[in-house]
């Protein structure tokens, strides 16, 4: 497991961190390679947010503006993904926040906390007018997931992203998200039970989830932890 | 088992089989954990669960890498830049032109040059000598100079009717005249010098071009280069040209999501013209009142908003005693969450304008949207409501509740944040 401020990733110094202190430099072509590495994570994560892959695409974007514009503070005190993930999750909760994409979110997610449940069924329902029992070709069971990720409370999604897709230890999404390690440990227990929670009755048991969002949030989290 | 842990014991074995399953757990605490697991089947059943519900992850498809995704990004990230440096921070409806930059500012802008230029450096070394090594892409000058924006047009009508558009066109030479690749001239020996002559900013950006024509698929090339052969048949290509590079230059500035837009308007040539008319005629009109306004419709612009909008905005906000920049602020929040009325209002007061501004002023405003209208005339009359010193002191008297809720780590997102909050603050507050 790294420990914080180490760059190293184990075979050497974390490559990215010496991309990043060219782009602190004003190298451009450090800054496209960055690019090119990373936008493909960076755009699957914000899929976790958004609606669509347009949306998820301006927000990556953003993201990189943002590493570009904050390349002269940079400090490599820790892993490159991060300080890049911290941005991202900085950028994606924001744009949440704001009242006029609020609304549209909330429509992804079921236009309504108590509802959320119940979009995930109606997507796994509509295409063929069949009972989710039935089988699921591949893009439909990848849209469900991705509706049940978008569905969990903006920590949970962003802990388990960063597990999952970008394989960090606690300690490395402890550093990421500013949380203390037990308030990960907290997080990604709650995120994979409720995934499982709206994900199983497609995949396993036939039936239909029904909604109660209150275990979803991030709120819900045991007294002490952080924020 | 039950859907949701229901108790904090319940949590606590769900935290240990996680961290046991994410390989966080230490040796000790994974050992005592796989020792109930053989004993208890109701565990095990419930790591599995754990473990299913987390590999489901798997099924989200990864995004296949795009070349398209990173130029549009460093020229997003290069168009934000000369945006953050250029913008006029002076008093409203004085100083517009670079003529009266300060030095401060002046010393900016040359340092946006070279950041622009470092940014094409590792693009630009060697591009140039290979080039020239490439005959053939010496002959094709003009197809390479133009393929985002051909790719954006599509079709030669699209470009015919676009070049229509004299005056926009105009102006966005002149605001992206540090990028603006002139039309090559016929020769071969006079491209080659052509090329020498092109600033490091122009050769950076005639190589990028060049990278991404060699990675189009063929249809695509095949039918951008006909497009190219159709143009440099005509009797107006220069026109032509310099429409499809301006195109493709508005383009590059908007984000990523615009140009799927365009993209997907495939099936249709009205949509996508009166699109791209709408994209080019915005941005010259922006850049019009905000850097290149002539005195003389400074003038009419500001006695327009003194002897005419500020009444009308007195009266439909029904207060009195505020400034402008309030006035327009409140305006505009009317503006956008009540239909109608507003627009009812602004219609005629803008059209009261047009007469007394220039041919090209008149011209650039008539052919916008109302609220894009209303957008630049706005920050014309009032560029200090979103100076920083403006916004620090909007800042600085929010509660501190207020204050927990803003990012400071980011220029452009604080911006924003600080003016909704304070948007927020001001209409939520009782009517008296």
């Amino acid at each position: 497991m790294n420990e914080p401020n180490q760059i190293s990733d184990g075979a050497g110094i974390d490559p990215d961190v010496g991309l990043m202190l060219r782009v602190r430099d004003d190298d451009a072509v450090a800054f496209e390679l960055l690019i090119d590495r990373h936008q493909g994570k960076i755009i699957r994560f914000m899929q976790g947010w958004v609606a669509n892959v347009q949306q998820a695409e301006d927000l990556a974007q953003d993201v990189f503006l943002r590493v570009f514009k904050a390349r002269k503070t940079y400090v490599p005190t820790a892993k490159f993904t991060t300080w890049l993930y911290r941005i991202a999750h900085n950028i994606a909760s924001n744009y949440i926040r704001d009242s006029s994409h609020r609304r549209e979110y909330q429509i992804s997610k079921g236009d309504s906390e108590s509802t959320t449940g119940l979009l995930i069924e109606d997507i796994a329902v509509a295409p063929s007018g069949f009972q989710p029992s039935r089988s699921i070709d591949q893009l439909e069971k990848s849209t469900v997931v991705l509706q049940a990720l978008q569905a969990l409370g903006e920590r949970q999604r962003t802990a388990i992203m960063l597990s999952k897709f970008e394989g960090m230890s606690y300690q490395e999404i402890a550093d990421t998200m500013g949380l203390s390690i037990q308030a990960v440990k907290s997080l990604l227990s709650r995120a994979r039970v409720n995934l499982k929670n709206l994900l199983e009755p497609y995949l396993m048991s036939g039936s239909p989830p029904t909604a109660d969002a209150s275990a979803l949030e991030d709120n819900a989290l045991p007294l002490g932890d952080k924020e | 088992m039950s859907r949701f842990a229901e108790s904090p014991e319940m949590e606590n074995v769900d935290e240990q089989l996680t961290a046991y399953l994410d390989g966080e757990l230490s040796a000790a605490d994974a050992t005592a954990l796989e020792k109930r697991l053989v004993d208890e089947e109701s565990l095990r059943l419930r790591l599995a669960e754990l473990r299913k519900a987390y590999e489901l992850l798997d099924e989200l498809p990864e995004t296949p890498y795009s070349q398209r995704f990173t130029q549009s990004t460093l020229e997003h990230v290069v168009e934000d830049f000369r945006k953050s440096e250029s913008l006029p921070k002076t008093t409203p409806l004085e100083g517009r032109g670079p003529s009266h930059r300060t030095k401060k500012s002046n010393l900016s802008w040359n340092f946006g040059i070279a950041l622009i230029s470092s940014i094409a450096i590792g693009v630009v070394a060697g591009g140039l000598w290979q080039f020239m090594q490439h005959s053939r892409q010496v002959q094709d000058l003009n197809l390479v100079a133009n393929v985002t924006g051909l790719l954006d047009v599509d079709e030669l009508t699209v470009a015919k009717e676009l070049s229509q558009e004299q005056t926009a066109i105009k102006y966005l030479q002149d605001y992206y005249s540090d990028y603006f690749i002139p039309p090559a001239p016929k020769s071969i020996s006079d491209r080659i010098t052509w090329i020498s002559s092109l600033t490091p900013v122009q050769q950076a950006k005639l190589s990028y071009n060049r990278e991404l024509l060699a990675k189009l698929d063929s249809s695509t090339y095949r039918r951008i280069d006909a497009i190219e052969k159709q143009i440099e048949s005509s009797e107006s290509q220069e026109a032509l040209h310099e429409t499809i590079r301006v195109v493709g230059l508005v383009m590059d500035s908007n984000q990523n999501s615009e140009r799927l837009a365009l993209d997907g308007m495939k099936q249709s040539t009205r949509m996508r013209v009166d699109y791209l008319k709408g994209k080019l005629n915005y941005k010259a009109a922006t850049h019009y009142f905000l850097n290149r306004l002539p005195q003389s419709d400074q003038d009419a612009v500001k006695s327009w908003g003194e002897d005419t909008l500020e009444p009308a905005l007195v009266a439909v906000s029904r207060t009195s005693g505020r400034n402008l920049s309030e006035l327009i602020n409140r305006f505009m929040f009317i503006f956008r969450t009540i239909d109608g009325k507003a627009e009812e209002l602004m219609t005629p007061l803008v059209n009261e304008l047009l007469p007394d501004l220039s041919s090209d002023g008149r011209t650039l405003l008539s052919n916008l949207r109302l609220e894009e209208q209303l957008s630049v005339l706005f920050d014309c009359l009032d560029p200090q409501a979103n100076s920083y010193e403006t916004l620090l002191e909007q800042y600085s008297n929010l509660p501190s509740k207020s204050k927990e809720l803003i990012d400071l780590s980011n220029p452009s997102d604080t911006k924003s944040q600080i003016n909704r909050e304070v948007l927020r603050r001001r209409f939520s507050r009782p009517r008296n």
